[in-house]
């Protein structure tokens, strides 16, 4: 059943070499379609209490109280704890920036639409397999799949500058996902205790059987300083993905170039599964009663990226860079509350998913903003709340809810992070943690109202770049506020806030652990 | 059997030496393509005595991507690219050579201070130790090379001789890993020549060179001659 999950983007792969070129742009609603259909059965039959009726049905999947729905990658693939809501959450996001692509397609510059939607969904592949994988090489592999994939979207519209972003974003992020492999190598080390004894649970592990389940349950055997040196590693290379702040670097350039819905996905599902290893490495540490150590490191270098995100958010000049320094502030809280612990880390898996709903939505209502006004720069866009009314309303919710506003889910994720810290006696982290999440609140603020508010200026050279950054062809005044080019939004939105109110005891189990 | 793994060993650190210290694409792209025959041969040496079948068809497939087939794809979009000898590097090669020569001791000296007496696979000290330090230093060389160079080409390099590097170590540690596993890394990496090749051609496309130096300036660091100043943003906003 789970591998249905797998199979379907890939056999969606393959049909976007076959499919007739005219209907192409149809093809990702379908797959998506079908794969949130399929992952909210998938999610129900194993949330179920009914359990004798399922173990009828699939006779030798149940183990203890769970119901295991892997019948043929067993050992590679697994579907619990976090992966189940990361990719429900992945699924839904799929399907409401294929929706979005549904009109996007029309109106943008994309010249080979079947070589977009092939990589398109082979990236949606590709981060399936991350969450579901089990097996530590298994899940780099995928990592490394979805970064090589996602360089030629980023590459559509071969403007200089998505040039240089590209080639930035494929090489910073592969030879850090290498360090990850060697993070691998390490933990397979640590497996081998220097006293010579082999604990009998370790005997039986190796490298071919290599899962983060096993691991969780022999960690507390492993060579301590094997186990840290791999989380050194896996930082480097699971952070590169992420976006944490030394190597950060790619991340706004990618960001901005890419096109919009592109954009969306990298923000809210990408990060998620680079996010997943970072959660998933820590875990291990947990286990084998390292977990300071990785505690003090997550929490320096998310500070360290709230940091950076607050110092470049403030004066930025480009509506999507601004988005993504605002992703990498909620990189730096998400590693903030992991690092914390306890209750904090709900507060992190909850701040993951209100952020993906919200910064989704974010970026395709700039992506409106952008065909619209067919520049990136803020301070060309004027007057939205009279341009385009929808998106306006779209774009408001949607700050409010990066800065964490009540109303928006953020609010209480980001409280709840800051009561922890406070019991905790953690003063310092909570205090920067404050200061950061103020300043980026308030330049968001600030370019909020400028965005929406502010006259149109006598502009001199006006058109001199506007090929260079534009996604949209010249077809006069479109209409970029209706059908397709809203409603995703007002799915992502709506589906946030009523996360934020009313959390199903199943999710909130799992969510809990 | 033990002369052959020492001997394949040091050629490796020797082509790391002569990749430094060479400034001419097609020479690298060659030394890689050999790195990369005796890094898939390796592994069979290592497990002499005992071979299975798969691994050596596993080993046969690995010699054809990472000798023939990578290296023919970048030699394929080099003879696009006009200019085929690397720029000036950041640091000159015979400088270059000496640091390859101290990443080599380097190793050596991480490798006989980590106690890797209880790991499972190779048999005596002395190949296990040469081992470790070839990887870790071919893993240097490629960091290094990535660093350094301005060429795009030849940081695709690096990463493959960054790669190499990892592979060697994992035979250290690994054991057997599942094919299924290896065919997928191996695939990872054939995907990523490819597309680091696509975005090479679409850099010597856009750029007229595949020099990035010519991206660096663009971003406000480094600025060097050559660039043409029409980039829309000014430049407070080039912040990263």
């Amino acid at each position: 059943m789970i591998e249905l999950l797998l199979i379907v983007p890939l056999l969606g792969t393959f049909l976007s070499i076959l499919f007739p070129l005219k209907k192409v742009y149809t093809l990702p609603l379908w797959i998506a379609t079908l794969h949130l259909f399929l992952t909210i059965i998938n999610f129900i039959i194993t949330c179920n209490p009914n359990l004798a009726l399922i173990a009828e049905i699939f006779p030798g999947q149940l183990s203890g109280t769970q119901i295991q729905l892997v019948f043929f990658f067993k050992g590679y693939i697994t579907f619990d704890g976090v992966s189940r809501v990361i990719i429900l959450l992945t699924s839904f996001l799929f399907f409401s920036v294929s929706l979005y692509l549904y009109d996007y397609f029309k109106y943008s510059q994309i010249k080979n639409e079947r070589s977009f939607i092939f990589f398109y969904l082979i990236f949606f592949f590709s981060m399936n397999v991350v969450i579901l994988a089990d097996h530590l090489i298994l899940f780099w592999s995928a990592i490394e799949l979805s970064t090589l994939v996602t360089a030629p979207l980023v590459l559509t519209f071969k403007t200089k500058k998505a040039v240089e972003a590209t080639w930035r974003y494929i090489l910073l992020c592969s030879i850090g996902i290498a360090f990850a492999l060697i993070g691998v190598f390490f933990l397979v080390i640590s497996l081998n205790n220097p006293s010579g004894v082999i604990a009998e649970h370790l005997s039986i592990l190796s490298i071919s059987n290599l899962t983060f389940s096993r691991l969780y349950l022999v960690a507390n055997k492993l060579d301590v300083v094997w186990v840290k040196a791999s989380f050194i590693l896996f930082l480097i290379g699971y952070g590169t993905k992420m976006g944490i702040a030394p190597m950060h670097t790619w991340l706004a350039d990618t960001y901005s170039e890419a096109p919009t819905p592109v954009s969306a996905l990298l923000a809210g599902a990408l990060t998620n599964c680079a996010y997943l290893g970072i959660y998933k490495s820590h875990q291990i540490l947990i286990y084998a009663n390292a977990g300071e150590f990785s505690s003090t490191l997550l929490k320096i270098y998310g500070l360290l990226s709230m940091f950076v995100a607050a110092i470049f958010i403030l004066r930025q000049k480009d509506i999507k860079r601004m988005l993504g320094y605002s992703s990498m502030e909620n990189i730096g809280i998400v590693c903030v509350g992991t690092a914390i612990g306890g209750v904090a880390q709900y507060a992190a898996l909850l701040q993951v998913i209100y952020h993906s709903l919200i910064k989704s939505s974010l970026f395709l209502s700039v992506g409106n903003i952008i065909l619209l006004y067919k520049t990136k720069e803020n301070h060309k866009i004027f007057e939205l709340t009279k341009k385009m009314p929808k998106s306006f309303m779209l774009f408001f919710i949607g700050i409010i809810g990066l800065i964490g506003l009540p109303p928006m889910g953020t609010f209480f994720s980001k409280m709840i992070l800051i009561f922890e810290s406070f019991l905790q006696k953690d003063f310092l982290t909570m205090i920067f943690f404050l200061i950061f999440v103020i300043i980026v609140g308030c330049s968001l603020i600030t370019h909020l109202i400028r965005i929406s508010f502010s006259k149109q200026e006598i502009d001199i050279g006006e058109s001199r770049d506007n090929r260079e950054s534009s996604e949209s062809k010249n077809v006069g005044e479109e209409n970029f506020d209706s059908r397709f080019f809203v409603w995703p939004q007002y799915l992502l939105l709506i589906s946030s806030i009523i996360l934020t109110f009313w959390i199903p005891a199943t999710l909130y189990n799992l969510i809990k652990h | 059997m033990i002369d052959l793994q020492v001997g394949f060993l040091s050629l490796i650190l020797l082509l790391n030496i002569l990749t430094l210290g060479s400034s001419r694409l097609k020479i690298l792209i060659k030394n890689v393509a050999v790195a990369g025959t005796l890094v898939s041969i390796l592994p069979l040496l290592f497990s002499y005595p005992k071979i299975a079948a798969a691994s050596v068809a596993f080993a046969a497939v690995m010699m054809l991507v990472k000798g023939f087939i990578i290296p023919g794809l970048l030699y394929f979009s080099i003879r696009k690219v006009s200019d085929p000898i690397e720029q000036v590097p950041i640091i000159g090669y015979h400088i270059s050579v000496i640091i390859g020569i101290v990443f080599i001791l380097l190793a050596l000296l991480i490798s006989s201070k980590l106690s890797l007496h209880h790991l499972p696979s190779s048999p005596t000290t002395l190949t296990r130790d040469l081992l470790f330090a070839t990887a870790i230093s071919t893993i240097f060389v490629g960091l290094f090379l990535l660093m350094t160079r301005w060429k795009a080409i030849t940081q695709v390099l690096g990463y493959l001789i960054m790669e190499n590097g990892i592979y060697l170590l994992g035979t250290i540690v690994v054991g057997h890993m599942p094919y299924i596993l290896e065919v997928a890394v191996l695939l990872d990496l054939l995907v990523a020549v490819m597309i680091m090749g696509i975005v090479l051609l679409n850099i010597n496309e856009t750029f007229n060179d595949i020099d990035t130096s010519l991206l660096v300036a663009r971003s406000g660091s480094g600025s060097r001659s050559g660039m043409e100043s029409e980039s829309g943003y000014s430049k407070d906003q080039q912040n990263d």
